[in-house]
């Protein structure tokens, strides 16, 4: 198998950057300030870094892996584990994909429901959405990295964050170190899954131009999510006390409550269908990988791929019913993410790793 | 295939408008409603909403509405029955409480509010002397809107005033937040005049004991830097005269061992003389003045502190002040420590202008 598709369909090594940034930086980020702080307190800081320190090492294991195979992860699979284990495991992942891609819309679609058109049906938006990823993946790769490259836009709401300083409390965030690492390091377990993403590096490998190149870009998106996550903490530290926020579901969205201006009076509105920019490269993605590995195993074109998919998504979107049952999707694919991240590639690693020293004794 | 895909997402832009519509001319606005006690655990809801009458420009007149039930929301939906167009809470900016249901509680009315996904976190709230719709039904803003009217009465005067700011986020801050207590404005009627005439101090979300307007103030200084208000003394020939608050500075700082006070407080407050009463200012004179306003201060600060322990409430956030200085720091000990603790306050007077006369 070539290590790299046509020029035509590859990246450029630094659009890692942006792919993996926007990859992790899902929408989960909305709510995933309450639990880490009920447990580590004012601490969670601390955390985060943890958290984004075991993201690099993921992140350099991955490079390690693939650089010496130089194939994405269908085809090590197939190396390594043979024809049927090895579609097995594809297949897991894109269970798996499909799975996050229906939580991701899902979400967005209850933040919508909730804050904006309370009548709203699932089915609708579902479908409007998935439309328009379709169209976005059936352009390939390529596209998906642009609409991920648009999606940075994102970044503006950060000015958001300025509007309720006038509430913050400084002395929330003191006393430092008054935790154990214990409780730390069991916070910064609740934090893998919005740090999660990065294993969207296996699949679009072959994707990218020269990618030992890109390992260094794929560590400053990792770093850049992990600043986010870290003033997403503090603000939330410095606004509420940890007893506010087991009350609240979307702590991140309640920020919007504190801004006001003439002309736009409840800017929840913006800030909830702004969510869209975190929602829709991960759903392409999501959407795209899966096709990718179905090429792959069975040979059908992408394109023909797609559709199945595309109504599987839509069939699970309108099965989850309520918050209730988006939450504990939510808390199977962190559990899936976090085996994916501290138990899968680091024993993917090892056995290329043995594979490595083998063939060079024989 | 792709003709096909065009045409859906065509069709898509005419899926636009198939949610309810809320347009402004077609549902009712309240910026204000009053919560009260009503008997058998039920309360009287009240909201005021604008009328705005056609061809006179900036009259607007307020229509009270007002029920008895259990839940302020199917009071709303009861209200809709009268009113030709929805009440929608997306202004509503101030909401009034009765003194009587502030004592039992307002916890649970409040939960309504903050799990609106619609309404703001920077609204006001206020506790009425007497019961929150008399003062609704009082003429008090002539032309203007009532909330409007009340929410800028309470705004400018925590703003440039000598209320401290307590808007739905702090309060929720304060009552579910450790080592903090909750307060709020009290709302008074004087003549058909509305007035802010001291603080209401709540233990939980229970309101025990009021401040007076005096004492409001020195809480304010208290709070937080601030560079508003006039403050007034007796001097020790037996006049009063007044000092203009022009930067107020102020500090806490945690004891370091067992006999030195637990907290001191430090306020440092730059005053310019306003009104000496046309006594010559003398650098003596100047000195003695500074003395006075510094007692003057340092009393009213003691009382707080007095009728704070008393209750055991703890409106400035001391505890949780100590908590972020002190490791392993347990609520429980705290408040069992907290009636006998001791708080120092020093008040350190500057007259720095004395206005354009010496």
């Amino acid at each position: 198998m070539k290590s790299t598709e046509q020029p035509r369909f590859t990246i450029s090594p630094f659009l890692v950057f942006v792919f993996i940034q926007a990859m992790q930086f899902g929408s989960e980020y909305l709510s995933m300030s309450t639990k880490p702080i009920q447990w580590a307190g004012q601490d969670t800081w601390i955390s985060v870094l943890l958290c984004g320190g075991c993201f690099h090492i993921a992140i350099w294991m991955i490079y390690r892996i693939l650089n010496h195979n130089g194939m994405d992860l269908p085809g090590i699979h197939h190396q390594f584990f043979g024809r049927w284990a090895g579609g097995v495991l594809n297949f897991i992942f894109i269970v798996y994909f499909l799975l996050i891609a229906s939580y991701e819309l899902r979400f967005f679609i209850e933040i919508i429901q909730v804050w904006l058109f309370p009548e709203l049906t699932t089915w609708p938006l579902a479908l409007v959405m998935l439309l328009l990823v379709y169209y976005i993946v059936a352009g390939g790769f390529r596209v998906i990295v642009g609409i991920c490259l648009f999606s940075l836009i994102r970044y503006i709401t950060i000015f958001a964050l300025l509007f309720p300083a006038v509430f913050f409390h400084y002395g929330n965030l003191s006393p430092v170190f008054d935790h154990s690492l214990n409780v730390l390091v069991q916070a910064g377990k609740s934090l893998t899954f919005p740090f999660g993403g990065v294993e969207a590096l296996f699949f679009c490998y072959t994707f990218i131009e020269a990618p030992q190149k890109s390992e260094k870009w794929a560590y400053w998106a990792n770093a850049l999510t992990t600043v986010s996550y870290l003033l997403i903490i503090l603000f939330t530290l410095l606004l509420f006390k940890p007893e506010q926020l087991p009350k609240e579901i979307w702590p991140q969205l309640t920020k919007y409550k504190f801004i006001q201006f003439p002309f736009i009076e409840r800017f929840e509105y913006i800030g909830a269908a702004s969510q869209i920019l975190w929602v829709i490269p991960i759903l392409c993605f999501c959407l795209w990988a899966p096709s990718r590995i179905c090429k792959l195993m069975f040979g059908m074109k992408q394109l023909t791929a797609l559709p199945f998919l595309f109504v599987l998504i839509f069939t699970a979107v309108c099965l989850i019913p309520g918050h209730e049952s988006i939450e504990a999707v939510q808390k199977m694919l962190s559990e899936i993410g976090f085996y994916l991240i501290f138990a899968y590639l680091p024993f993917l690693f090892i056995v290329s790793v043995i594979r490595m020293k083998v063939r060079r004794v024989a | 295939m792709k003709r096909l895909l065009f045409l859906l997402l065509g069709i898509c832009m005419l899926l636009t408008g198939c949610v309810k519509q809320q347009i402004l001319d077609k549902i009712t606005l309240s910026f204000v409603c009053a919560f009260d006690e009503a008997p058998e655990d039920q309360i009287e809801f009240t909201i005021a909403t604008p009328k705005f009458s056609a061809g006179k420009s900036r009259t607007v007149t307020n229509i009270l509405q007002s029920k008895i039930g259990h839940t302020s929301r199917n009071i709303t939906e009861l209200m809709s029955l009268q009113l030709n167009r929805p009440i929608k809470p997306g202004k509503l900016s101030v909401i009034l409480f009765g003194k009587e249901l502030a004592e039992k509680g307002l916890a649970d009315d409040l939960d309504v509010i903050l799990r609106d996904p619609l309404t703001s976190r920077r609204m006001y709230l206020a506790v009425v002397d007497g019961k929150a719709k008399e003062i609704l039904k009082a003429n008090f803003s002539s032309n203007e809107e009532k909330g409007m009217f009340l929410y800028n009465l309470i705004d400018t005067n925590v703003r440039n005033g000598i209320v401290p700011r307590q808007v739905l986020h702090d309060f929720e801050y304060a009552y579910v937040g450790k080592g903090r207590d909750p307060f709020l404005p009290i709302l008074s009627l004087q003549n058909n005049q509305i007035m802010i005439s001291g603080l209401a101090l709540f233990k939980d979300d229970k309101y025990v004991r009021s401040l007076d307007v005096k004492q409001m103030q020195v809480m304010k200084l208290l709070q937080g830097n601030s560079k508003f208000g006039t403050l007034e003394a007796k001097q020790d020939n037996g006049t009063y005269m007044a000092v203009k608050n022009d930067e107020s500075k102020v500090n806490y700082q945690l004891g370091n061992d067992v006999s030195s006070p637990k907290v001191t407080i430090n306020l440092n407050l730059n005053a310019e003389i306003i009104d000496a009463k046309g006594t010559q200012l003398t650098i003596e004179e100047q000195r003695r003045i500074k003395d006075r306003f510094e007692q003057d201060l340092t009393t009213t600060g003691k009382e707080l502190f007095q009728s704070c322990k008393e209750e055991g409430i703890d409106p400035l956030g001391l505890g949780d002040f100590v908590r972020s200085k002190t490791r392993n720091w347990n609520e429980e000990e705290w408040k069992q420590g907290y009636s006998t603790m001791n708080i120092a306050l020093n008040v350190n007077v500057n007259l720095t202008e004395m206005g354009i006369r010496k």
